[in-house]
């Protein structure tokens, strides 16, 4: 009876090494870091150049002044607001910035009326700049997105009396004395990208 | 160092984290890039005419006090496109009109006037509106010497056409002043057709009123 209780013992010591030996388990931790992400990026046209030389764009202003295309980056959805200071020749004389319009179009896969919103979609409805932010861009149903989805062109107009622009025109604005002379006048638009909670 | 020393530095290292964190996630929601515009306002002169406009008339003498005007010198349209106050000036491009057919007849410019008609929407109510016209109120003689007639006022004349828009009508001196009659009864005019041309100089005036 002792032999046999010693073979089981030795048995059962000898499944529990095998047991052992079978279950050899290690853990590796993995962890993704989905980090906030916002970019906004200007592809072509970051200097623009308005030259007024004729009697028609004094009268009727300069419907394309040219194009500014941006594109941005974001893993939430976003805003995109601008402003500017008026036009200063670097004196004493100015040239008020609603002067100065913009007008958007998509060229992603974001368009707008559907993932992306703006009011100023044509030349007739131009938007003219201010010294505070004004909003250009805007989410719709989601704009969170790549460059690829979120390309725009932002159309530049000047003295154009469209949209909510300045309704005088600078033949007007030069008579009246708002814009005391003539030569060259520069000011910086801001862009600035918001992202959305 | 106690327990609670430990406690107490470890939640404010970590209070500060999180707050460094917040920070950062914070100012990772906006972003700014700027862009430059220029605006370039050029010098712009220009007078919008016809340039083959001639002063011509058909006059015909019926007595010695007696004239008979067989065609009457058209009417001039003209306007002016300026980024800055200008002033107008004319002058016949010869002293004498001469008869198309028979250069011997001649008649003195001054037989011939004009006013200059504001069809713009720039005032000439005089030096204090945007223009002072000096025929506003009275024919001018046509001379071979530059005649200062539009002058800016004191609201800057600057514009385009529909702001700087005239007409220049020629009036025969005598139709309105006789005692003019009798000095071109002594001219011994004669029967024709006679023609001279005529300047309009535009010129930058250096007055520029501020706002």
């Amino acid at each position: 009876m002792k032999k046999f209780t010693f073979i089981l013992m030795i048995a059962l010591l000898g499944f529990t090494f095998n047991a052992q030996c079978q279950t050899d388990a290690e853990v590796v931790n993995f962890t993704a870091v989905l980090s906030s992400v916002l970019n906004l990026n200007v592809t072509g046209g970051g200097t623009q150049t308005a030259t007024f030389d004729t009697p028609d764009k004094y009268n009727l202003g300069i419907d394309a002044v040219g194009t500014t295309t941006v594109t941005m980056e974001a893993t939430s959805n976003w805003k995109l607001e601008i402003n500017a200071a008026d036009f200063s020749d670097g004196a004493s004389a100015t040239i008020p910035i609603n002067n100065l319009g913009v007008w958007c179009e998509a060229t992603g896969a974001h368009t707008i009326g559907a993932e992306v919103t703006c009011s100023n979609t044509s030349l007739a409805t131009a938007m003219g700049l201010s010294s505070t932010d004004q909003l250009l861009l805007d989410n719709g149903s989601g704009n969170s997105g790549d460059a690829s989805d979120n390309a725009f062109n932002l159309n530049w107009t000047m003295g154009t009396m469209q949209g909510t622009m300045n309704t005088s025109s600078i033949f007007q604005q030069l008579s009246d004395g708002t814009i005391a002379n003539l030569g060259s006048f520069t000011t910086t638009v801001n862009l600035t990208l918001t992202a959305l909670p | 160092m106690s327990n609670f020393e430990v406690m107490g530095k470890g939640r404010g290292n970590i209070f500060v984290s999180l707050i460094l964190f917040l920070s950062i996630s914070a100012a990772a929601q906006e972003t700014n890039l700027e862009m430059s515009m220029e605006a370039r306002l050029e010098s712009v002169l220009i007078l919008n005419i016809n340039p083959d406009t001639k002063i011509e008339f058909g006059i015909k003498k019926v007595n010695d006090n007696l004239f008979e005007i067989t065609k009457k010198p058209d009417d001039i349209n003209f306007s002016v496109e300026s980024t800055g106050n200008w002033n107008l000036s004319i002058s016949a491009s010869k002293p004498y009109f001469t008869d198309v057919s028979d250069s011997t007849k001649k008649i003195p410019v001054d037989f011939l006037g004009y006013t200059i008609e504001n069809r713009g929407n720039n005032w000439d109510n005089g030096i204090f509106s945007h223009i002072a016209n000096r025929s506003k109120d009275t024919i001018l003689p046509l001379k071979p010497e530059k005649t200062l007639v539009l002058i800016n006022g004191r609201r800057n004349n600057i514009g385009g056409h529909s702001r700087n828009s005239f007409v220049l009508r020629w009036k025969f001196i005598f139709e309105d002043e006789l005692s003019k009659m009798a000095r071109f009864s002594n001219l011994s005019i004669q029967d024709g057709y006679y023609v001279d041309g005529f300047y309009i100089t535009l010129s930058e005036s250096k007055t520029h009123y501020k706002k």
